[in-house]
């Protein structure tokens, strides 16, 4: 996004993706390490808080309950919503914002709530007249960077951490609808299964070589950027090209198959942490650690 | 290797243990300081009650009767002679606004730079159309502190051969605070690399200069010397600006291993100043850390840990007027 740099920067930083050395001593498909820490807002059904080098992505996942679309009266759904806090760069500032903010949520949600990702029919309470509405709302709180992939890697996390009240439905005194009835135990739940929710990631073109998990240098140098879903077992979706510039053909080819390694492997790391983190008996550090 | 890390960083309460090292009382927000009576109100607190409450989170300071609250932090706030790194946002009528994390954009007058390959002359208009040549939108500069404006801003000056603008090399944005006042802010390290320190938070780093000219290679045993290339604003006279000089990998390696133990001491809030970024850049290399694993936060704090006792130990031996006589023991 908009960050000024000078031509010498430009110069010194392309040269650096030559010398396969970026400014913060990272490869060219080298990510930023990631800071997860999830349950720490207490209010929503689900939440996560990650952190990729200056990139701060808060996510909280609200459910509620909706009535399935008539397309598809088996299956709940999935609406994403980010906001960009102002605080977090001049480009987020007044209504320059909502474009950003309207362009990250389409961007995410083509990700989060594509087709396979979730078990939408496991959103479904009773068919034609009650399902789940999973609400997954993202606040950038800080931007250095792939505010994108952040998103989606803080999304996935909040998903995970999320629950299902076990509900059913029972007829209503008024003929023809129905009531909900929510289970008693407060811990009979059902956890959302994320085993085929994609992480994007994206591969940012600069000068004749590409780079991963750009930062905000990178991305005011980049020419093209092209960004990819991938899943645990390898899965690709939704790859998308933005930015002024191309990519040749056989570049191409070869950011689908790096793409695809990143991915899966930061979904590996992204598990094993969530596993760890869940034994781990601990308070919620939150905004004061 | 890319592991991720779900560690919180560290929290800031050990460095508020330090500080209570030296009776310096650190507050939050609404905290209650002293009683009101007999006492002045200064920045960063408001009367509530007959109580001082801090506005801020920072640092308790008693001048005389004034007490104020020094914010742990905060955007630049500039003083003449101060050296900064900042970068050109806007070229307007015979001045630049340069971006120097202030509030607000310091000023750089056409007058207060050199113009290139010239004596001293009164600016023309012919010089007003060039400015762009001097510098452009995005250019990166040192310069020092010329005058302050009543309403907070500052103005700028770049005429000494040490300022100008600056090319071939890396720019690393810290937390202002943090940015300790020194005798020089220009320093060489023994590793082949120039830096300046600006006081604003801003710090450049840049191969030191070869000795030999026309050499291209950066000579690792260069010292002391000015970098006199990079703040020639002669060279930036071509409006392509000066062509791109190669950094080699090894200089580049010391940047950005350089880079990254600044990174550390920011992250864990420690004073940015030549030794404590040695001091960190050692213990790196001591620790056989691989460069960019220098930034997980396990590292950051290992890395740092060296400068933190020694700045610990210096901040228990130094007995800073002022604040020895700290509210917190009145």
């Amino acid at each position: 996004m908009t960050q000024l740099v000078s031509p010498s920067e430009v110069a010194f930083l392309l040269q650096g993706v030559a010398h396969n050395l970026r400014s913060d001593g990272r490869s060219r498909t080298q990510l930023r390490p990631v800071v997860v820490e999830t349950g720490l807002v207490s209010q929503a059904n689900g939440s996560s808080r990650l952190r990729r080098g200056n990139t701060d992505v808060l996510v909280g996942v609200k459910l509620s309950v909706g009535v399935p679309d008539l397309a598809a009266p088996n299956t709940g759904r999935v609406e994403v919503a980010v906001e960009c806090a102002p605080s977090a760069s001049p480009l987020f500032e007044g209504r320059g914002a909502r474009e950003v903010n309207a362009g990250l949520a389409a961007a995410a949600a083509s990700y989060l709530a594509a087709p396979g990702a979730l078990d939408l029919e496991a959103l479904c309470i009773r068919p034609d007249t009650h399902c789940w509405v999973v609400h997954v709302d993202a606040v950038v709180l800080d931007s250095g960077g792939n505010v994108l992939d952040a998103v989606c890697a803080a999304a996935r996390a909040a998903l995970a951490n999320t629950t299902l009240p076990r509900v059913s439905t029972v007829p209503s005194e008024t003929p023809g609808e129905f009531d909900l009835e929510v289970s008693d135990d407060p811990d009979d739940v059902i956890a959302l299964d994320v085993s085929r929710l994609p992480v994007s990631v994206t591969l940012a073109r600069l000068g004749d070589f590409y780079v991963a998990d750009p930062t905000l240098e990178e991305e005011a140098c980049q020419t093209a950027a092209f960004t990819v879903g991938v899943t645990a077992d390898g899965t690709l979706s939704g790859a998308t090209l933005s930015g002024d510039g191309g990519i040749p053909p056989a570049m191409l080819i070869e950011m689908f198959q790096v793409a695809r390694k990143l991915g899966m492997a930061l979904v590996a790391d992204m598990n094993d942490l969530g596993e760890q983190e869940a034994k781990l008996d601990r308070d919620v550090v939150g905004f004061l650690g | 290797m890319s592991k991720t890390s779900r560690l919180a960083l560290p929290a800031y309460a050990s460095s508020t243990q330090t500080t209570r090292t030296v009776d310096t009382r650190v507050v939050v927000p609404g905290e209650v300081i002293l009683p009101h009576d007999g006492f002045l109100r200064g920045h960063g607190t408001y009367p509530k009650d007959g109580m001082l409450c801090a506005t801020v989170a920072g640092m308790v300071t008693q001048v005389n009767k004034l007490i104020s609250v020094v914010p742990l932090k905060s955007r630049f706030v500039a003083r003449i002679g101060d050296v900064v790194v900042g970068r050109i946002v806007e070229v307007a009528h015979k001045r630049w606004k340069v971006d120097v994390q202030s509030q607000q954009d310091a000023v750089l007058m056409l007058s207060s730079i050199n113009i290139p390959g010239s004596t001293q002359r009164r600016r023309s208009a012919a010089d007003e159309l060039l400015m762009r040549s001097f510098f452009a939108e995005g250019d990166l500069i040192s310069a020092e502190v010329q005058s302050l404006y009543a309403d907070g801003g500052c103005s700028l000056a770049t005429r000494s051969s040490k300022y100008g603008k600056l090319v071939d090399g890396l720019l690393v944005a810290v937390n202002p605070s943090l940015m300790k006042r020194t005798a020089s802010h220009f320093h060489s390290f023994p590793c082949g690399i120039d830096a300046i320190f600006g006081f604003n938070g801003y710090i450049w780093l840049t191969p030191s200069p070869p000795e030999a000219e026309g050499d291209d290679v950066a000579s690792a045993s260069a010292t002391g010397a000015i970098p006199s290339s990079m703040n020639d604003v002669s060279t930036a006279a071509a409006d392509t600006g000066p062509p791109f000089k190669s950094v080699p990998l090894d200089a580049r390696k010391a940047i950005v291993r350089l880079r990254n133990a600044i990174v550390a001491l920011d992250s864990v809030f420690i004073a940015i100043y030549a030794d404590s970024v040695w001091e960190a850049y050692q213990a790196s290399l001591e620790l056989e850390l691989d460069l960019p694993d220098m930034l997980h936060a396990s590292n950051m704090e290992a890395v740092t840990a060296r400068v933190r006792e020694v700045h610990d130990e210096a901040m228990a031996a130094a007995v800073v007027p002022g604040v020895e006589a700290g509210p917190s023991s009145a």
